[in-house]
């Protein structure tokens, strides 16, 4: 410290200078190195998205599921919202939009708030559904039926094959395609939004116990499953979707199509060893299990909701 | 001393560069307004056509596609497309809208024409399955690319591009009066039955042959020579007719469009106007020039491929119906039909035209019963004809059903016209009666 001050006084014309130069330049510095506004944000090209002049999809879509129950569907092709960007998909097709929407509306939104209330649905529903107007083909040669992104984000496929009665071209056929597609996916995916607010007791894991097949379950028939107490072959691949694919089939089948399905298990037993009796019995206890849970999470009167859904099923199919 | 001020000067500079932040922008404008600006200029130019665009489409997998496209202001649009007869007459309106990506974007966001090229479903357009034709529907636009009159863009995904060309109020009448769908008439050509389809084009006779899936036409002619002479072109439909990709030249006569077309119902026939001369299509019963190389070269080259064989997968064609006669529905005991089997020289003497079964449990393809055919023997107007030695296999030869049938039409004393269709594939048509057909291909 001493040194340097000497040898600044020895220097003191120069040193002057200097610091007033290094003064000034602070100054410049200083200034310029100040942030920089960031201009006229609102020139930014699709800042706060993409934007088209609305129309009576979009007004409909904004007073039927906007306004009431929050949701935002996106029907225009946007890219980045699927999943696998590999993959070729083409757009939905502007008239199926409505029929579907109304008719999804009919099948999973109308019940639940009937049931379970306005609050409970806006509360737990996903918020946004992506349309895709063709299926997405994987390259082992499946399609995908539809996904969830953490009970946000609902994508379905192949809207442009949906028909419904009342819809031209309509054939008995398409019901159990269009069922599955669309209605299945939807109480699926809604399904397992509510075991992931409030898990379903401990004890169903144990009703079929051992039978569990994980990824096996590809190789197996929906009426396999059912041999084993399984409502379907994919409920066996894990605890969670036995649990939702029972409440998808129950509700969507009606109390009488689920009897007819836990019936209908073939005498004889199954290649894991489950006797027709314990099959049924293991069915009918998923169920007493499932409408507990409606009712103790819930409060939700099971039978009441499967009687609604399937009513509005009934309406369209 | 002076090392100390070098240092300072040093760090003076230093902060003095690192700091500087008055970058000078090449530009008069940010990114943003100039981005905002060539997406205004595209806008206009795209609904600033009042009476819309032709456009035409190329698949990845190859052949080109016709619309007719308005843009409004209102990020709609309004098409007509040549895919097929029954949407060419139908206007079909869904939405548009532009976007800035890396490069800014025409996006067809709601199913439209368009899309039915890009579907991944094959049953929509005979495309590949998860792929459909490899077509695009959001396309970039690059600003040299772009004019009032004509814009080309490039697919985002598939790279296929897309021109469009500013049509005129006559061409917008026309699309709008049903002139699309007239036109579509010519694909009637599909349905006529005889295999041989001619037209007279002033003067000269021009076999035709149509092929929806690829998308081209082919014309035939005996030239001065006497020789015939083939050209193939992609085609596609307009308002003004069928339009060749490239022109037919033959001498002084060059062809580029086919229009007027007319389909009468009552007597099946197609009109049309090529260079302002009208014409007809007429079906014929043997082809313009029998190709007398065609059959020997199909019985030499499976000879000569490991001594391998010529394949149908559905048997004859008969007046316009396909597997006429029901082949693929014959079984066997344990076996399902797999295909129909030309084998030249499978004997030292003969041949063999039998059905193949496929055995699922044992995995295996066998022929339980055939036809021991003789050799063909090759007229000298291009017909070859076979004649039955007796019959091969482990199983008795049926004498009624299908495979029965179709022996009866092989050994038609007449014989066939063979028609090389492409380098692994020949048409057999019988030359008692070009109503009947089968397609042999090589695998």
């Amino acid at each position: 410290m001493m040194t340097k001050s000497m040898k600044i006084r020895n220097n003191m014309k120069i040193t002057k200078c200097t610091f007033l130069l290094l003064l000034s330049v602070l100054a410049l510095t200083v200034s310029s190195c100040k942030e920089e506004d960031l201009g006229n944000v609102e020139e930014i090209a699709g800042l706060g998205g993409d934007t088209w002049v609305k129309g009576p999809i979009d007004q409909w879509i904004y007073d039927s599921l906007t306004v009431p129950y929050n949701i935002a569907v996106k029907y225009k092709w946007d890219q980045f919202e699927f999943n696998n960007l590999t993959r070729t998909l083409v757009p939905a097709d502007e008239s199926q939009v409505i029929p579907l929407l109304r008719t999804i509306r009919n099948i999973w939104i109308a019940p639940y708030v009937d049931d379970a209330g306005l609050t409970f649905f806006n509360k737990y529903s996903p918020k946004t559904f992506i349309l895709s107007g063709s299926n997405e083909y994987n390259t082992d040669g499946s399609v995908t039926l539809g996904t969830a992104e953490g009970g946000r984000k609902v994508i379905l496929f192949a809207v442009n094959d949906f028909k419904v009665k009342g819809m031209p071209e309509y054939q008995s056929s398409d019901s159990s395609f269009v069922k599955q597609w669309f209605f299945q996916t939807i109480h699926h995916e809604f399904a397992h939004i509510l075991h992931q607010n409030k898990l379903y007791p401990a004890e169903y894991k144990a009703i079929s116990s051992g039978l569990y097949q994980g990824g096996n379950w590809i190789n197996l028939s929906d009426n396999d499953a059912r041999k084993d107490g399984f409502i379907t072959a994919y409920s066996t691949s894990s605890f969670s979707e036995d649990f939702v694919e029972m409440i998808a089939i129950m509700l969507l089948e009606g109390k009488g199509g689920f009897d007819r399905i836990v019936n209908a298990i073939p005498e004889g037993t199954s290649i894991n060893g489950t006797t027709k009796a314990k099959a049924q019995a293991a069915l009918r206890t998923k169920e007493e299990m499932i409408v507990a849970y409606y009712k103790s999470a819930w409060n939700v009167d099971f039978y009441s909701l499967q009687a609604k859904t399937r009513a509005a099923l009934n309406g369209v199919l | 001393m002076v090392k100390k001020y070098i240092y300072f000067w040093m760090a003076l500079t230093g902060l003095l560069y690192g700091c500087d932040n008055s970058e000078e922008s090449v530009f008069e404008e940010t990114a943003d307004e100039r981005i905002n600006k060539a997406m205004a200029t595209y806008q206009s130019v795209l609904e600033g056509a009042p009476d819309g665009w032709n456009a035409l489409v190329y698949p990845e997998t190859g052949g080109v596609y016709s619309f007719f496209i308005r843009f409004d202001n209102a990020n709609r649009v309004v098409m007509y497309s040549d895919f097929n007869d029954k949407i060419a007459s139908a206007a079909k309106e869904s939405s548009y809208r532009l976007k800035a990506m890396q490069t800014p974007a025409l996006i067809f966001d709601t199913y439209s024409y368009l899309h039915i090229l890009s579907d991944p479903d094959p049953s929509v357009n005979d495309g590949i399955t998860g792929e459909g034709l490899r077509s695009d529907f959001e396309f970039s636009i690059y600003s040299d690319s772009v004019t009032t009159d004509r814009i080309a863009l490039v697919g985002r995904r598939y790279n296929s591009r897309m021109v469009l060309t500013r049509a005129t109020a006559a061409q917008k009448t026309a699309y709008e009066s049903g002139a699309l769908a007239k036109n579509l008439n010519f694909h009637k050509i599909t349905g006529l039955h005889s295999y041989f389809k001619r037209a007279s084009i002033n003067g000269t006779q021009y076999e035709i042959v149509y092929n929806p899936l690829q998308r081209t036409i082919t014309f035939s002619w005996v030239n001065g020579s006497g020789n015939l002479v083939s050209f193939t072109s992609l085609y596609y439909y307009t308002a003004d007719g069928l339009q060749l990709v490239s022109p037919l030249a033959n001498g002084s006569q060059t062809i580029s469009s086919l229009s007027e077309i007319t389909w009468t119902e009552s007597t099946k026939t197609i009109g049309f106007t090529a260079n302002s001369a009208k014409s007809t299509i007429v079906e014929a019963s043997a082809p313009l020039k029998p190709d007398n190389t065609a059959g020997r070269t199909w019985w030499q080259m499976a000879v000569d491929n490991d001594e391998t064989y010529w394949v149908s997968w559905s048997g004859f064609h008969i007046n316009g119906v396909d597997d006429a006669l029901k082949v693929t529905e014959v079984t066997a005991p344990g076996a399902v039909f797999a295909y129909f089997l030309y084998w030249p020289a499978i004997g030292s003497n003969y041949d063999a035209f039998a059905p193949v079964f496929f055995n699922r449990e044992e995995g295996s393809v066998d022929i339980l019963y055939g036809n021991a055919v003789g050799r063909p023997a090759y007229t000298t107007d291009g017909r070859v004809v076979f004649s039955a030695l007796g019959t091969i296999g482990t199983e008795d030869f049926p004498s009624s059903g299908p495979v029965f049938e179709s022996s009866k039409i092989l050994y038609n004393s007449r014989g066939f016209y063979f028609i090389r269709t492409s380098a692994n594939t020949f048409d057999m048509v019988s030359a008692e009666d070009s109503r009947i057909w089968i397609s042999w291909e090589f695998l």
